[in-house]
């Protein structure tokens, strides 16, 4: 029984919730325990919050006795990436130098789950510094090499490394992850779980540590597209503390209508050529499978400019910025990998017009994605060309042969508009692969429909890792 | 034998490597926008410009840095030199401003 609630969907546990089938807390009991029993496990466990998870927990069983319902998450556990602060407990940002950190006060997507009556249960690890520092290797965070679920001697993928493992193996129901570019896509295919990166603006940043203010999202991690549409619905929207955040909410989509028209998925040119091959397969499947659903257009060709410049550019200038006090204080020299204790000084090399004109040319780029978007309800592509790397090889030797395909992870990022990964398959050692879907700025909704018709039609977001 | 590459997207693949530290902070197997080919294995011979970035980094922190650091350091300046390169041929008008939004702030009365 308790293996299965630790694998049950939100909604799952809000019926069982409300039936009075289990209580806010005895999940709170439960997700705690599994936590501290297997969290060092994958290395994705920094500390538990028993303190706030019994009193949330308490309150919810309170409310929902008295038939106060406060919606779908209520009484729900979670863990958070610990980049997000929340007051009484450390917020590490996964980086010695920070180990004994504390704020105040909670970030404003802490807040909101609480008022939504879910119940924090724990903070995650993360590569160092959200990966600022030019990490090249999985051992980067002081709790130690973040591992998959399905196999140990790979990587959890970065820098969401503790939210995509606790997830996959049933640690906490759902987590929030942060993406600069990549970092909540990755962990989500290397663990194989659904991960939703939000269009930038759509959820607030306050009180999470900032690596690029004009690029960090922040987005839920969790066992299906539909969970991550009730978590997303509960944390968007316009933040006073927040300048760059939207005024725009998020509603979990509704059933499908009948009749609905048919998706329209693009499918970038030489998407699979030389990726990996169980990656090309899977990704050759899902295709037939959303061939149910959706018209796909093939050999569609991304906008011919310079993406990976701008964002390195206003990555490494932002960041550098960010960590000023690192380098001002000769604390770079005490992260754990060593290539991150030498990787800020070369960002002090970038000018500043070379920055200005990024953001200048990244403002076209947006315009240009747009419009190859329009036409189409999402691009899809292989979440990754190959399944996670062993944690005891740089990234750059993990799969030398794998030199092929396209990602839009990158350029994705770079415009700020939203993706979902969903797994999709296993490749080599029984490790789990995952496609990922890209809309238009907003258009989230269109995101979960297609991923929820997918999962509707495969059990890939069903499948457990051996945990006990 | 590799697909011969041209002058422009050798570039873009060297600055995405030496991008990497902080594009591929997320992505660290592979690039943003289209997997690169491996690295030439020999590395560029540094520019001036690169090498005098580097020295004024070297002139701030070379107490911090050794010889192989500031080695490591003045190749990823190179690379991002060459990256930037391209930057500068997308055409932009005096119109076209950076993204980022600058708001007045007005505390309370």
């Amino acid at each position: 029984m308790a293996g299965d609630l630790a694998f049950a969907s939100i909604a799952e546990l809000a019926r069982l919730l409300r039936s009075r089938g289990t209580s806010a807390t005895e999940l709170a009991e439960l997700f705690l325990e599994r936590l501290e029993r297997f969290g060092p496990r994958y290395n994705c466990l920094v500390t538990v919050t028993p303190e706030r998870a019994l009193a949330e927990a308490g309150r919810a069983d309170r409310e929902l006795a008295a038939g106060r319902i406060r919606g779908p998450l209520h009484g729900i556990p979670y863990g958070v990436k610990d980049l997000l602060a929340v007051r009484g407990y450390p917020t590490t940002w996964g980086a010695e130098p920070y180990r004994s950190q504390t704020f105040e006060e909670d970030a404003t997507v802490v807040t909101r789950l609480g008022a939504a009556g879910a119940v924090l249960v724990g903070k995650l690890a993360m590569v160092e510094l959200a990966g600022g520092m030019g990490y090249s290797q999985a051992n980067a965070s002081f709790t130690g090499p973040g591992k998959t679920p399905w196999n140990t001697d790979y990587w959890s993928g970065g820098s969401s490394s503790g939210p995509g493992a606790a997830v996959a193996a049933g640690l906490v129901p759902f987590a929030i992850g942060s993406e600069t570019s990549g970092s909540i896509l990755t962990p989500a295919a290397y663990c194989g779980i659904t991960g939703l990166r939000p269009t930038y603006g759509l959820v607030s940043r306050h009180g999470a540590m900032a690596l690029s203010w004009t690029m960090d999202k922040l987005g839920p991690m969790a066992r299906s597209a539909e969970d991550s549409a009730l978590v997303l619905a509960a944390i968007a929207g316009r933040d006073a503390l927040d300048p760059s955040s939207v005024a725009r909410g998020f509603r979990a989509p509704g059933p499908e209508p009948k009749g609905r028209r048919r998706f329209r998925i693009a499918v970038p040119r030489g998407v699979i050529d030389a990726v990996q091959g169980e990656v090309a397969e899977n990704f050759t499947i899902t295709l037939d499978v959303l061939r149910a659903i959706a018209d796909i257009v093939p050999d569609v060709e991304l906008p011919d400019l310079p993406f990976g410049v701008v964002g390195g550019t206003i990555i490494a200038a932002e960041g550098l910025s960010a960590f000023d006090d690192l380098i001002d204080g000769n604390r770079l020299k005490d992260l754990t990998a060593p290539e991150d204790r030498i990787g800020g000084y070369g960002a002090l090399a970038i000018l500043a017009r070379d920055y200005l004109r990024a953001l200048r040319v990244r403002r076209l780029m947006g315009r240009a994605y747009d419009e190859l978007l329009k036409p189409f309800d999402a691009i899809a592509t292989p979440t990754r060309t190959t399944v996670a790397s062993p944690i005891d090889k740089s990234f750059r030797d993990a799969y030398p042969d794998v030199r092929g395909g396209v990602s839009l992870i990158g350029s994705s990022n770079v415009v700020g508009v939203p993706a979902i990964s969903v797994p999709n398959g296993f490749g080599l050692a029984g490790l789990p692969t995952g496609v990922s879907l890209v809309a238009r700025a907003f258009d989230e909704a269109q995101l979960v429909r297609i991923a929820r018709a997918y999962q509707a039609r495969t059990d890939w977001h069903t499948r457990r890792p051996e945990v006990a | 034998m590799p697909d011969p590459i041209s002058r422009r997207e050798f570039a873009e693949r060297l600055a995405l490597a030496a991008a990497a530290p902080y594009v591929a902070l997320d992505v660290p197997a592979r690039s943003p926008s289209a997997v690169p080919p491996p690295l030439p294995t020999q590395q560029p011979e540094p520019s001036p410009l690169a090498r005098a970035l580097a020295e004024a980094i070297r002139l701030r922190y070379g107490d911090r840095l050794s010889g192989d650091d500031l080695k490591t350091i003045t190749q990823g300046i190179e690379a991002r030199l060459q990256g930037v390169e391209r930057l500068y041929r997308v055409a932009l008008t005096n119109g076209d401003e950076p993204d980022f939004v600058f708001s007045v702030y007005r505390g309370a009365d």
